[in-house]
């Protein structure tokens, strides 16, 4: 798990696939095989990561921007979990900057 | 030269003696078997089917009493691919049945050149209809009424999408059908022949309708996929066409796919082009003759 | 295998229901909506079988790939495989079946994985845990998928038991809800 001191952020490990038709987002991870289809805003942050984005801050402020909702708290802690569930899914990768 | 141009008595001679060598679509099956009901069976429902001259074959499958002490009470058959025996026997009046769905099983296990999807696919006017759906959805019962009403029938089981071109490429055999979806059938197209029903304890009947001699001689054509269609009968119940979403569509192919997970990425981009190029929708229908005029209608606006 | 269910109204807006509240609502639900898990590759020739089933066995007859569910184990503490014992019981209903379990069967940390929180249970009283005790179901799954991996050999169940051992204590804390399909994935394979 991350500690407060450092800094992390998150990319899209090699091999890992998606598509996204509508805003809904499916994903493929190949070394486990799984195929996943994702919520609104797991799918959104997948496709910020892809595109580039790779802070905590961006992305909850691309996350908010793109399915217009407000970029509070609780905004907040759900663009964590989400986080920490494609990382567990091996769908993203968190590394330190 | 088709099953129906072999003189009499030879469908019979090469089945017990060296195997008859038949075109299953891409494929070539070479079987043996000396019981009486796969005779029937080919002789009958693969009347149409092309009979190549023995060479190479794609699959060796043979169905034969099992060979040892019989211990059990009622005789058996037992399906055998390439020497081995990946079943269990089965009674030996389902001999035919076994034959089919071995066959389904070879074809899922060894086309890898091709996504293998659980669905029936038919096809009007150039474009493919895939129907994936468990049993007892009424896939198949709707799929025999589409090919009684002209739809070319690609397969009933096994949908074969080309990795390299995206088409869906034919492999039309019998359609099976049970239980009440045999008189179904019956009425609706009464001039399609099917075969006696195989008495199955737990299942209920089972039947196989041989498809119309255009679909198997044009097992050659591929075509492209059009629709991708999820058939659901509920009896009595009004017709309802509906979309569905293609992120939902494409977990429901992956689902009702045999070897998705065998391609691994190159699946994942099969399925998605897949996906892409077809109207996703859910049918649920009560009554075959609406079911059908809807799926006409449908193929008629593609045009 | 996963239920693709229908669309339910989380995918649509409720009529009258702004955007923002929609999102609101859908981003209260769990990240990932749906997962097929990825199979070994000598896995699908049983659940081919099983989907290609159009002709069933005699009852008595056994089809070739074969998994049973928590609730057969349940009900069935005779045909558990020798190696491993159900326990004894304490209380009978009217029909014969065990209303109550003593803890002396196989513990779950012998049969299944040791570093867990089930307080000593044995495999039989893991089975029979609710919803609160036993998350997601995974004990009575994984004790299923022992017992499966005992009973039939490894080309007909697909695993064999220490093989199911190790995929347990690998996951059942990183993946639990992952782990628990897969192992429901093979157990509901009768």
């Amino acid at each position: 798990m991350a500690s407060a001191s450092v800094i992390h952020g998150w990319t899209v490990p090699p091999g890992v696939r998606w598509r996204a038709w509508e805003g809904e987002v499916v994903a493929f991870h190949p070394g486990s095989g799984d195929t996943h289809l994702l919520a609104p805003i797991a799918g959104a942050l997948l496709e910020a990561v892809a595109s580039g984005i790779t802070s905590k801050e961006a992305l909850l402020r691309h996350v908010a921007h793109h399915l217009d909702l407000p970029s509070d708290d609780a905004l907040a802690a759900i663009v964590e979990e989400a986080l920490a569930t494609l990382v567990r899914r091996g769908l993203l990768s968190e590394d330190p900057l | 030269m088709k099953v129906a141009d072999l003189p009499a008595g030879a469908v019979a001679r090469r089945l017990r003696h060296g195997g008859l060598d038949l075109r299953l679509g891409p494929f070539i099956a070479r079987i043996e078997s000396p019981i009486p009901a796969v005779t029937e069976g080919i002789t009958q429902l693969w009347a149409e089917a092309a009979v190549v001259e023995r060479g190479f074959a794609d699959f060796h499958v043979r169905l034969a009493p099992p060979a040892g002490l019989r211990r059990w009470f009622r005789p058996q058959v037992l399906f055998e691919f390439d020497g081995a025996a990946p079943f269990l026997p089965l009674p030996r009046e389902q001999a035919f049945a076994f034959l089919e769905w071995g066959l389904n099983w070879c074809v899922a296990n060894h086309a890898h050149q091709y996504l293998v999807i659980h669905a029936a696919a038919v096809e009007r006017h150039g474009g493919v209809a895939i129907l994936p759906a468990p049993p007892g959805s009424g896939k198949s019962t709707l799929c025999a009424g589409l090919i009684a009403r002209g739809w070319r029938l690609l397969s009933d089981e096994l949908t074969l999408v080309s990795l390299a071109t995206g088409k869906v490429a034919p492999l039309p055999r019998p359609v099976s059908l049970k239980n009440e979806s045999i008189e179904v059938i019956r009425r609706f197209a009464p001039d399609a022949v099917l075969s006696a029903p195989c008495h199955d304890t737990t299942k209920g009947n089972v039947a196989h309708m041989r498809p119309p001699a255009t679909s198997t001689a044009r097992d050659g054509e591929e075509a492209a996929a059009a629709w991708i269609l999820f058939p659901r009968f509920r009896a009595g119940a009004p017709l309802e066409l509906g979309e569905r979403s293609r992120a939902r569509t494409f977990m429901a192919v992956v689902e009702n796919g045999f070897n998705y997970h065998v391609l691994g990425g190159d699946g994942f981009d099969a399925v998605a082009t897949l996906v892409d190029r077809c109207g996703c929708f859910d049918l649920t229908y009560g009554d075959l003759t609406e079911a059908v005029a809807t799926m006409d209608r449908l193929a008629q606006e593609q045009q | 295998m996963n239920q693709n269910s229908p669309p339910t109204s989380a995918d649509a807006p409720t009529p009258g229901e702004g955007r923002r509240s929609f999102l609101k609502r859908v981003a209260a639900t769990t990240p990932i909506l749906l997962t097929v898990a990825g199979r070994p590759a000598w896995a699908t020739t049983c659940s081919i079988s099983g989907m290609l089933s159009g002709n069933a066995s005699q009852p008595g007859a056994e089809v070739q790939c074969q998994g049973l569910t928590p609730g057969y184990w349940r009900n069935h503490p005779e045909a558990w495989p020798t190696s491993f014992s159900p326990g004894t019981c304490k209380k009978r209903n009217h029909g014969g079946k065990c209303k109550k379990w003593r803890n002396d069967g196989t513990s779950f940390a012998d049969g299944v994985f040791g570093d867990t929180d089930y307080d000593g249970k044995s495999m039989m009283r893991v089975l029979i845990l609710g919803g609160n005790d036993d998350r997601y179901q995974l004990g009575a799954h994984a004790v299923a998928a022992v017992l499966n991996a005992a009973r039939f050999s490894v080309q007909t169940f697909g695993y064999n038991v220490s093989e199911i051992q190790s995929m347990y204590a690998l996951r059942y804390l990183s993946d639990p809800e992952g782990l628990k399909e897969d192992l429901q994935s093979l157990n509901e394979r009768g």
